[in-house]
C-alpha cells in the first residue's frame, strides 16, 4: 500500500576533515566514498586524494575521488593525475584520461610534456587526452605527431583528435602521415577521408 | 506563405531515407539521443525546417553544414527543438511495466514484509509521472499490499510542484488514461480531473535540484529512481555529478529508469546495464 | 544479412572498419566504448562484435566479462583488436580471436565471415 515518506534523510554531521583524511582509508568502501566527498574543497587534500586514487579498487569510490579532484582542477591536480598513468591498470588509466578531459585549459601543459615521453604507452595516452581539448595549442601538439611519431597507432589517435578538432589547415600533415605509412590501409583510408570532408566545407 | 506553399518549401528539404539514417547515427554518436519510428515525422519536419532556416540549399547541405559546424551552436538548436517535453499520464508506460513486472519483484525478494520500498520521481514536473507510478503499482502489481510504499516526487520549479501537489488535470493529460481508472483515481472538476485525496496525499512532493550535493543528500535509501528527460539538457560535467549524485541517495542492488532515447554509457559507469523485456534500465551494484 | 557490432572509442577505426565489412557484406552497428558495446549487443541480434580493449567507462574485457555471463549473449563471437597481447582477465570464455591493431582489411573481413558462418 501507498504510504507518504514521513522524514528527510538525517542531515550530515559537521565534518572534521581529519576523520575524513583518515576515512579515506577505512575499510567500508561507503565511508572512504563519503570521505572522498566530504573533502571537496580542500587543497589540503590532494596528495591524499591522489595517493588514495592509486590504490582504490572500488569504481564508485574512485569516481567521487575523481570528482573531487576535477572540482579542484589546476595545471598541479592535472600534473598529479598525469603521474597516475602509469601506478594503475587500465580501468584507472581510462578513468585519469577522462578526468583530464574535464579540465582542458588546466591539462595542455601537461600533456604538452608527456607526449614528448619515450614511453610509447605515455604517448598514447597524451594523444587520447589531447583529442578532446577543443584548443589550438592541442591541434598543434596533435600534428606535430602526426609528423614525427613511429608507432602508427599513436598516429592514429592523433588523427582522431584532428577529426574532432582540425580542419582543413592540417591537410598537410595528415597527407605526410599517409605517406609515412603506405602500406597501412587503415592510415590510407582515414586521411583520404578526412581531407574528403574537410574539403566539403570550404 | 499560406501552409501549403510552405509546405512545398520545406519539401525541397525532405531527406532521402538514407540520409536520414545518417542523420540518426550522426545525432546519437554526437548526443547520446537516438528516436524511435513513431518520431520520425517530427524528427524529419524539425529537421526541413531548420534546413529553410538556415537557408540550406538541400537536406545535405544543411546537414555538412551541422557535421562540420565546430562551435556545436547549430546542433544544439537541434537538440532544443527535438527534445521538447510533453508530460501526461502513463506516457512511456513500458517501462512502468517492467517495474511491475521484473524490478518490484526483485526488489521485494528478500526483503520483510511491511518494509519500506522507496521510488522517486525526478523531475516530477507537475506530478504526472509519479501519480501514474501509484496508479500503476496499485493496479498491476499483485504484492502492492505487502509492502509500505514510498512515492516520491522532486523537481527544481516550485511552480510545477505546486501543480503536482495540487493534482488537478485538464483532459489532455489523461488521454492514455482508460475510463475505469479515470472513475477509480480521479473525480471531475469542472472540465478537468482531479487526482482523488487519497492519492494525492500518499506522494511527497519536494523542491529539489539534481546537482545541489545538500538537497539532494535529503534522499537516501532510494530503491527506484524515474529520471527521465533531464541529464540530456546538462553538460557533461552537471551530467556526470547528478548521476553521482543520484548513485549516493539510492539503495545498493536499486534500479533508474531513463528516457526512451537515454543512455547512461556516455556518462557514467556506476551503473549497470540490466534488460526486461525489451526495456533497459540501470542497477546499482549490491554491495558483496 | 549478418550483423556486426563495432566497439571501439576511436571515431576514425568505427568508420574504417564500417566501410570495410560493409563492403565485405555486413550490417553494421557502432558503440564508442564497452557500456555502450553491452547495452547496444543486449538490445539488437547481432552474429558478431568486434571490441577494442582500450575504451573508457567499460574496457572491452569487462563488457566480454559481463557478455559471456548473460544466457542470452554467452555465444556471441567476439573478435578483439588490441595493440597488446590478449590477457583476459576472468575466467570467462573471453573473446575467441585476437588480431593486432592497425587491422588489416582482408584480415577483417576474413575473419568476419569465419566467426560468423557466413561464406568464405
Amino acid at each position: 500500500m501507498l504510504v507518504k515518506r514521513s522524514a528527510s534523510a538525517e542531515p550530515a554531521a559537521a565534518f572534521d576533515p581529519k576523520a575524513g583524511l583518515r576515512d579515506l582509508d577505512a575499510p567500508d568502501p561507503a565511508l572512504r566514498r563519503h570521505a572522498a566527498q566530504a573533502l571537496r574543497q580542500c587543497p589540503d587534500a590532494l596528495d591524499e586524494l591522489c595517493r588514495r586514487l592509486a590504490v582504490e579498487p572500488e569504481g564508485d569510490v574512485r569516481a567521487a575521488l575523481l570528482s573531487n579532484l576535477i572540482g579542484q582542477k589546476s595545471p598541479g591536480v592535472a600534473d598529479r593525475l598525469a603521474s597516475l598513468f602509469d601506478k594503475g591498470d587500465a580501468a584507472l588509466r581510462n578513468e585519469v584520461m577522462e578526468a583530464l578531459w574535464a579540465m582542458p585549459e588546466q591539462s595542455i601543459g601537461t600533456m604538452q610534456a608527456m607526449v614528448a615521453s619515450p614511453d610509447g604507452r605515455q604517448r598514447l595516452l597524451a594523444v587520447n587526452v589531447l583529442s578532446e581539448i577543443p584548443d589550438p595549442r592541442a591541434v598543434e601538439l596533435l600534428e606535430q605527431v602526426l609528423v614525427r611519431e613511429d608507432d602508427v597507432n599513436i598516429c592514429l589517435a592523433a588523427v582522431d583528435g584532428l577529426a574532432h578538432g582540425g580542419d582543413f589547415r592540417s591537410a598537410g600533415r595528415l597527407a605526410a602521415f599517409a605517406a609515412r605509412f603506405p602500406d597501412v590501409d587503415q592510415a590510407q583510408f582515414v586521411v583520404q577521408s578526412l581531407l574528403r570532408s574537410f574539403g566539403a566545407t570550404r | 506563405m499560406t501552409g501549403a506553399e510552405r509546405a512545398a518549401a520545406l519539401a525541397l528539404y525532405d531527406p532521402t531515407a538514407d540520409e536520414y539514417n545518417r542523420f540518426c547515427e550522426f545525432f546519437y554518436q554526437k548526443t547520446g539521443i537516438s528516436f524511435n519510428e513513431k518520431k520520425g515525422y517530427f524528427v524529419k519536419r524539425r529537421l526541413q525546417e531548420r534546413s529553410a532556416a538556415r537557408s540550406a540549399a538541400s537536406f545535405r547541405d544543411y546537414f555538412s553544414m551541422l557535421r562540420f559546424d565546430l562551435n556545436g551552436v547549430e546542433l544544439q538548436q537541434l537538440v532544443n527543438l527535438l527534445t521538447v517535453n510533453e508530460t501526461y499520464f502513463l506516457r512511456e508506460d513500458y517501462q512502468f511495466d517492467a517495474l511491475v513486472a521484473s524490478i518490484l519483484p526483485e526488489i521485494a525478494e528478500g526483503r520483510a514484509r511491511g518494509s519500506v520500498i522507496r521510488i522517486w520521481s525526478m523531475p516530477c514536473s507537475t506530478g504526472e509521472e509519479p501519480y501514474s507510478i501509484a496508479i500503476h503499482i496499485l493496479e498491476k502489481w499483485r504484492q502492492s499490499d505487502e509492502f509500505a510504499i514510498e512515492i516520491c516526487g522532486s523537481d527544481i520549479d516550485s511552480v510545477v510542484l505546486a501543480k503536482a501537489r495540487e493534482g488537478r488535470y485538464a483532459e489532455r493529460s489523461l488521454q492514455r488514461v482508460a475510463p475505469p481508472l479515470r472513475r477509480k483515481y480521479f473525480r471531475t472538476a469542472g472540465v478537468d480531473f482531479q487526482i482523488c485525496d487519497e492519492l494525492r496525499d500518499s506522494i511527497d512532493f519536494s523542491m529539489i535540484n539534481i546537482v545541489d550535493r545538500i538537497a539532494m543528500a535529503r534522499m537516501r535509501a532510494v530503491d527506484v529512481v524515474f529520471c527521465r528527460n533531464l541529464l540530456i539538457y546538462f553538460d557533461d560535467v552537471s551530467r556526470r555529478e547528478a548521476v553521482e549524485l543520484l548513485y549516493e541517495a539510492m539503495s545498493p542492488g536499486g534500479f533508474v529508469c531513463l528516457g526512451h532515447s537515454e543512455s547512461m554509457s556516455r556518462i557514467s559507469s556506476l551503473f549497470r546495464p540490466r534488460k526486461f523485456g525489451g526495456t533497459l534500465v540501470y542497477q546499482k551494484p549490491h554491495r558483496p | 544479412m549478418k550483423r556486426v557490432l563495432v566497439v571501439d572509442d576511436s571515431l576514425t577505426t568505427r568508420a574504417y572498419y564500417r566501410f570495410v565489412l560493409e563492403g565485405a557484406g555486413f550490417g553494421v552497428d557502432e558503440a564508442v566504448n564497452g557500456l555502450e558495446g553491452l547495452e547496444r549487443a543486449m538490445g539488437g541480434a547481432f552474429d558478431l562484435a568486434i571490441v577494442d580493449v582500450n575504451m573508457p567507462k567499460m574496457d572491452g574485457y569487462t563488457m566480454i566479462d559481463s557478455l559471456r555471463r548473460d544466457p542470452e549473449l554467452s555465444s556471441l563471437p567476439i573478435l578483439t583488436i588490441s595493440t597488446e597481447p590478449p590477457s583476459p582477465r576472468s575466467e570467462t570464455r573471453g573473446s575467441d580471436y585476437h588480431i593486432y591493431k592497425p587491422a588489416a582489411p582482408e584480415d577483417l573481413a576474413t575473419l568476419a565471415r569465419l566467426l560468423t558462418g557466413a561464406a568464405l
